[in-house]
C-alpha cells in the first residue's frame, strides 16, 4: 500500500515495527543508520510516533446519559431470570397439575384443571391489577414495591405497561380463557404458577419502569418486548398442560 | 470518572457482586463504564455505544461467577467487552444497512460531541474514519495497549497481519491530522 510521502516504502512500511521495537538488532541499526540521512523518513516516523502518543493519551468517553437504569432492571434476580428463562420452574406435567381429588373432591367436586390453572392465573393478574387500583386511588403514597397475595404470595405492583399490540389479543384471550374457568388447584401448582408469573410480572414492571425513565433506549424496549413474549410463551404452556388434562 | 478505587475494595466488590450484590456491581460499572464506552465509541460508533455499553455490563455480571480473579477486573471486563463488540458488529452492521437512508445516518450526522473536544475529539473522529480491520487494530494496540499476540488471537488473524494493519492504521491516521 502506498501513502502521501512515502518515498521509501521499502523504508517506511517497517517503521511502526521499528517504533515498537519489533525489529531484530541488525535491522533496527540498519533503519537508524536511514533515518540519519533520510530526512523523509525521519519526517514519517515523526508523524507515526505523534499518532501514537496521541492514542496512547486518549482517555475514557463517559456516557451523556446515565446506562446504569437499564443495565439494573436487567441483572434483578426477576427480570433476568424472565427474560433468559432461568429461574421460571417448569409447570407440572398434566397428571401432575391435577389436585388430589380424592381428598379434595368434597370441596371442589366440578372443578377442571382447566379451572384450576385458571384461578392461580386469576389470583396473580387479578392481584397486581388490584394493588394498581388500591394504588391508583389512594390518596396517600404507598411504597410501589409489593403486594402480598391472598396465597401469603408476594406480589409485583404493576406499572401497567402495556403490552406491545401484536401480543395484546392473545395475551387477553388467554388470560380471559384461563379466568373465566375459575377454580382451584393443586396447591403446589398454584405455588409455583404464582411464582413463575410474579417473576414475569417483576420483569415487565421492571423494564417498564426502565424504559420510562430512558424512552429512546432501543435496548430496553428490545428487553420489554422479550418479556412479553416470554409471558406469552408461559400462558400458552400453561393453557397447553390444561387442555392435555382434561 | 472520579478517583479510582483501591484495588483491595474492587475485589471486595467484585466478590460481593458476584454473591448477587447490586449495590456492588453498580460501583464497579461507575468505575468502568468510562473505559468500555470509549472502546464500543471507538470501535463502532457512538451511535450504538450506550446499547453495546449495558450488554458488556449485563454479559459481565451473568458471568461474574466464572471470574477466578487471576487478572484484575478491569483487565477481565475489558476483554469481555472487546470479545463482545468484535460477535456483535455483524449484526450491527446489518442492522445499520437497513437504516442507510434512515435515522442512523442521520443521529451520525447530528449526533452532539461527547466529552472529548479539541485534539482528542479530531483523533477520536479519525479514529473512526479508518477502515474497521485497521480501526480494531489501532484501538486495542495503540489506544488500549494489548500486544499484537493477543489482538490476532482476539481477530482471528495472523500476528504479521495485526502488525501490518496497525501501520495501515498509523500511516492514515498521520495523513488525516496532518
Amino acid at each position: 500500500m502506498t501513502y502521501k510521502d512515502n518515498e521509501h516504502p521499502e523504508w517506511t512500511d517497517r517503521l511502526s515495527d521499528f517504533l515498537d521495537g519489533g525489529l531484530d538488532p541488525e535491522t533496527h541499526a540498519a533503519f537508524e543508520a536511514h533515518l540519519g540521512e533520510c530526512g523523509s523518513c525521519r519526517g514519517v516516523l515523526e508523524g507515526l510516533d505523534e499518532v501514537r502518543r496521541r492514542a496512547a493519551a486518549l482517555g475514557p468517553i463517559e456516557p451523556t446519559r446515565d446506562l446504569w437504569a437499564g443495565i439494573a432492571a436487567t441483572i434483578r434476580a426477576p427480570a433476568a431470570g424472565a427474560a433468559e428463562g432461568a429461574t421460571v420452574i417448569a409447570l407440572p406435567t398434566a397428571e401432575r397439575a391435577r389436585p388430589d381429588i380424592g381428598s379434595r373432591r368434597s370441596h371442589r367436586v366440578s372443578l377442571s384443571s382447566m379451572q384450576l390453572v385458571a384461578a392461580s392465573l386469576v389470583l396473580v393478574v387479578g392481584s397486581s391489577l388490584a394493588t394498581l387500583t388500591l394504588r391508583s386511588q389512594s390518596p396517600t403514597s404507598t411504597p410501589p414495591v409489593a403486594a402480598t397475595g391472598s396465597e401469603g404470595v408476594i406480589m409485583p405492583a404493576g406499572t401497567a405497561a402495556p403490552p406491545p399490540a401484536d401480543l395484546a389479543l392473545e395475551l387477553s384471550s388467554l388470560e380471559q380463557a384461563l379466568a373465566e374457568a375459575r377454580g382451584v388447584l393443586d396447591p403446589n401448582t398454584v405455588r409455583i404458577l404464582e411464582r413463575n408469573l410474579s417473576v414475569i410480572e417483576q420483569a415487565i414492571e421492571d423494564s417498564h419502569r426502565a424504559l420510562m425513565q430512558d424512552p429512546e433506549n432501543a435496548f430496553l424496549a428490545e428487553h420489554l418486548d422479550r418479556v412479553y413474549h416470554r409471558k406469552l410463551e408461559y400462558l400458552r404452556e400453561a393453557a397447553r398442560v390444561v387442555e392435555s388434562a382434561d | 470518572m472520579g478517583q479510582r478505587v483501591p484495588e483491595h475494595f474492587e475485589q471486595s466488590d467484585v466478590r460481593r457482586a458476584a454473591e448477587g450484590d447490586h449495590a456492588a456491581f453498580e460501583r464497579l460499572y461507575r468505575e468502568h463504564v468510562g473505559r468500555i464506552h470509549a472502546l464500543c465509541t471507538r470501535m463502532v460508533g457512538s451511535d450504538v455505544a450506550d446499547d453495546l455499553t449495558q450488554e458488556v455490563f449485563i454479559r459481565a455480571w451473568r458471568k461474574l461467577d466464572g471470574f477466578k480473579g487471576q487478572s484484575k477486573f478491569g483487565t477481565w471486563l475489558h476483554r469481555l467487552a472487546v470479545n463482545h463488540v468484535l460477535s456483535r458488529r455483524e449484526t450491527i452492521r446489518r442492522r445499520e444497512s437497513k437504516q442507510a437512508f434512515g435515522e442512523g445516518i442521520l443521529s451520525r450526522v447530528v449526533a452532539p460531541p461527547r466529552r472529548s473536544s479539541g485534539h482528542a475529539l479530531d483523533l477520536d473522529r479519525a479514529v473512526r474514519r479508518l477502515p474497521e480491520r485497521a480501526r480494531d487494530v489501532f484501538v486495542l494496540f495503540d489506544v488500549e495497549g494489548y500486544s499484537h499476540d493477543e489482538i490476532a488471537e482476539a481477530l482471528g488473524v495472523s500476528v504479521g497481519t495485526s502488525k501490518s494493519q496497525l501501520h495501515r492504521a498509523r500511516m492514515l491516521m498521520r495523513e488525516q491530522l496532518d
